[in-house]
């Protein structure tokens, strides 16, 4: 009468390691392709403009093709090694906070982006010029650097309609970044999250 | 012996919830990538995700923005007849600049319920 709850507790201990193992191999399971996509590249990625061809020359695998009388199965987006951000982004910078740096990839001649569908069209040559913007209290001074910017874009991309192009003109607030205006309408969404407050407040106070 | 019973099916009743949930669909995305579903869950598709990572190793954002695309989610009215037509993705996704758009799941990879926006990052 007394050893019976000892055992059976002992025996639900057992089967709770054994479901915990279950699921432990279940989930292993379910992170091992990317980690098998990890080991493969050795030879380079291919461009980003490749799949047509290596979907029809190289080893197809499920889903490269499909059936078009029915509908595609929701799955997660990067079902090839080649559209897996872990395998073409290997070996790109990252900053401080873990995002990749694609300034610093521009810079390093790691990524050589087009500047035009028009591939006859000559670059436009970044404009260099830095913009101190005051911060409130503490914080240190913003440096905006027009070079990164002006690489990646037109000057109509952001003037006038997100920044006026006067000094004192522009009245940018964190609170108005976060909401999507100023730097916040690519900053904290397509470009580097605003959570990386030293990448822009860069100039200490006097 | 019956309080085992009772604890045992607990136990694979927790056991197969737990499978339940960890068996579940994982997302799987990129910091940037854009959920496109103003229309297509609507129309029986599964939501676009649009890799920004992937066009960005190619092109520089010039040459889609704002010629192509305006720069803020929701304000392109895009769908698949415009595409086919040449217009947004079908600028380049024609068979000629890149692929054709006939393998459906290769954009339409969103799992279903998604918001139109930035899949990560500020909504």
């Amino acid at each position: 009468m007394r050893r019976r709850p000892l055992r059976s507790a002992v025996t639900i201990a057992g089967l709770m390691l054994l479901i915990g193992a279950g699921l432990y191999a279940c989930t292993f399971f379910q992170t091992k392709p990317p980690a098998a996509g990890n080991q493969k590249p050795a030879s380079p990625p291919p461009a980003v403009a490749a799949p047509v061809t290596s979907s029809v020359g190289g080893a197809q695998t499920g889903d490269d093709y499909e059936d078009p009388t029915t509908l595609p199965e929701p799955g997660p987006p990067y079902a090839k090694e080649n559209r897996d951000p872990n395998v073409i982004m290997k070996n790109f910078p990252v900053d401080s906070e873990g995002n990749i740096d694609w300034v610093k990839a521009f810079k390093d001649n790691i990524v050589h982006p087009h500047e035009s569908l028009d591939l006859n069209k000559p670059p436009t040559p970044p404009f260099n010029f830095d913009i101190e913007i005051p911060a409130v209290g503490a914080m240190p001074n913003v440096i905006f650097p027009h070079f990164p910017h002006t690489y990646w874009l037109d000057c109509g991309n952001c003037h006038p309609s997100i920044f006026v192009m006067k000094r004192g003109a522009n009245p940018i607030s964190m609170v108005k970044i976060v909401n999507g205006e100023f730097c916040g309408r690519c900053h904290g969404r397509v470009a580097f999250p605003i959570s990386n407050c030293t990448r822009c407040h860069v100039k200490p106070k006097q | 012996m019956r309080k085992l019973w009772l604890a045992l099916g607990l136990i694979i009743g927790l056991g197969g919830a737990g499978l339940l949930v960890s068996s579940g669909p994982t997302i799987a995305g990129f910091y940037a990538d854009m959920v496109l579903n103003s229309k297509a869950e609507k129309r029986g598709m599964p939501p676009v995700v649009f890799p920004h990572w992937l066009h960005r190793i190619e092109f520089k954002c010039k040459v889609c923005h704002p010629a192509i695309f305006e720069m803020r989610s929701g304000s392109n009215d895009i769908d698949m007849s415009k595409i086919i037509s040449g217009q947004f993705c079908g600028k380049c996704h024609n068979g000629t600049i890149s692929w054709k758009p006939v393998q459906c799941a290769r954009c339409h990879s969103g799992q279903p319920g998604l918001t139109t926006g930035p899949l990560l990052g500020v909504k």
